[in-house]
């Protein structure tokens, strides 16, 4: 009899502990939720806000320039100034428009980072002199990458095609990316005038911050150029350790 | 020269009315007749409008009527006139859903003025845009209804080979111009292609909230 007794008591106790744990590890699962619930309301709100504030207001300053321009006579020279304006104002809410982008907290596919490759590259070249030929290398494209590969390649390779389009005087440029088993290939070159790369990484501009990227992501980059020799770089970004 | 296109503007904020008044009614073809700062104002005048051409609305208007609501009415009462969403960014959520609700584009508040002015004309003559974001938003949509059976009872509204096709490339971030040269088609047809799953869209996402809310 008593041992029975015993027997049912560490049962139930077992079963009380394991209930406890059970209901520990549900717990937690909920404030993980939670959290990443609380983390998705402010990129809604933070979204919203750039939208309502800083997207209307720069609109609004787009509009008075417009205005002002179809005003002024072609000769002035405040023409130049306000087209200007209204240039910066119209980059910066496109800018805003890829960070809500990149601020999604959700996983997404390689395939989606290459979409907006594609579409953001062609509107970046598409009003230059430049001629874009892009490869896209689709294999293993519908693999997961995390929020932080998105977002680093994608300001990367503006940052890459800025650099061209604003020092490069270059009239061709060649982008090609994709997957080799764990790594994410990228290679881009461009014909323009070059630069002296060590110069380039020293002095703080857009080159920096692409090396910071290439860093955090703890990938390698090859930087070729000299003067009156084009650009290429090749970078490699380790997928599984991202 | 050609004719004069009447356009409807629905727009809360001063300065960007005025200024979207001024671009537009600078042209020969476009000319904004009447502009609203709120949906209820525009629906007080509602039995005018015959001959608009086109409805431009903003997306966040500042009073109970949204531009969502908006554009859902004005699909009831004026389903053969072209609702366009007037926004700031291209791939918010907003947007895909002023799509479903009959809207059949969009245009960007920065965009320049040239195309500002090309986004309005495409629309009055059956054009459409759509990014890879919202392209893959569309392709989930029909995926989900799919899934979920009601196939049967809306079959005219499923997509057909070519509209799926020409919806996997533009998921894919092709352009309209490649898409075109890709599928040996002309760049009309694939605008017209794409205007037909708007309407599509349209259609089913209404028939989704219909039999959901039959069963």
């Amino acid at each position: 009899m008593g041992s029975i007794h015993s027997t049912i008591s560490l049962i139930s106790s077992v079963i009380v502990v394991l209930n406890w744990m059970y209901r520990q590890k549900l717990a937690v699962k909920h404030s993980q939720l939670d959290e990443q619930l609380k983390l998705e309301l402010e990129r809604k709100r933070i979204a919203k806000d750039l939208h309502d504030d800083l997207g209307t207001g720069l609109t609004q300053i787009i509009m008075l320039n417009e205005m002002a321009l179809m005003d002024l006579s072609k000769r002035s020279d405040s023409t130049n100034y306000l087209k200007q304006v209204s240039e910066i104002s119209r980059n910066l809410v496109s800018n805003m428009n890829d960070l809500i982008w990149v601020l999604k907290p959700e996983k997404e596919s390689i395939d989606s980072l290459f979409a907006i490759l594609r579409e953001k590259l062609h509107r970046i070249f598409d009003y230059s002199d430049l001629q874009l030929t892009l490869k896209i290398e689709t294999e293993q494209s519908s693999r997961i990458i995390s929020s932080a590969v998105r977002r680093h390649i994608l300001l990367l390779c503006k940052e890459l095609s800025n650099n061209t389009l604003k020092h490069a005087k270059a009239t061709q440029v060649h982008v090609e990316i994709g997957i080799v088993k764990d790594m994410l290939l990228l290679n881009y070159s461009d014909n323009g005038i070059g630069f002296s790369v060590e110069n380039a990484l020293g002095n703080g501009n857009g080159l920096v911050s692409i090396n910071d990227r290439v860093s955090k992501l703890q990938g390698k980059m090859k930087m070729i150029s000299s003067i009156n020799n084009g650009l290429h770089v090749v970078i490699e970004i380790p997928l599984h350790l991202n | 020269m050609g004719k004069m296109n009447s356009i409807i503007l629905v727009e809360d904020n001063k300065i960007i009315r005025e200024g979207i008044k001024l671009l537009i009614n600078a042209t020969e073809d476009l000319k904004i007749t009447k502009s609203f700062i709120n949906g209820e104002e525009l629906f007080k005048c509602i039995s005018d409008f015959y001959d608009v051409k086109a409805f431009i609305v903003d997306i966040h208007l500042n009073s109970e009527l949204t531009g969502i609501d908006v554009i859902k009415q004005l699909k009831l009462i004026y389903p053969k006139i072209p609702s366009i969403v007037f926004t700031v960014f291209e791939d918010s959520d907003y947007v895909y859903e002023a799509l479903t609700s009959g809207a059949v584009g969009y245009l960007l508040k920065s965009s320049p003025q040239q195309k500002i002015l090309e986004s309005v004309r495409d629309a009055i003559s059956g054009g459409s845009p759509m990014s890879s974001t919202i392209a893959r938003k569309v392709v989930d949509f029909f995926k989900k209804l799919d899934s979920e059976k009601i196939i049967n009872e809306v079959k005219n509204y499923n997509l057909s080979k070519r509209e799926t096709e020409i919806l996997d490339l533009l998921a894919k971030g092709y352009r309209y111009k490649e898409i075109a040269e890709l599928l040996f088609i002309s760049n009309d047809t694939v605008r017209t292609h794409i205007r037909n799953i708007y309407e599509k869209m349209g259609v089913r996402s209404k028939t989704e909230a219909v039999i959901k809310y039959l069963h």
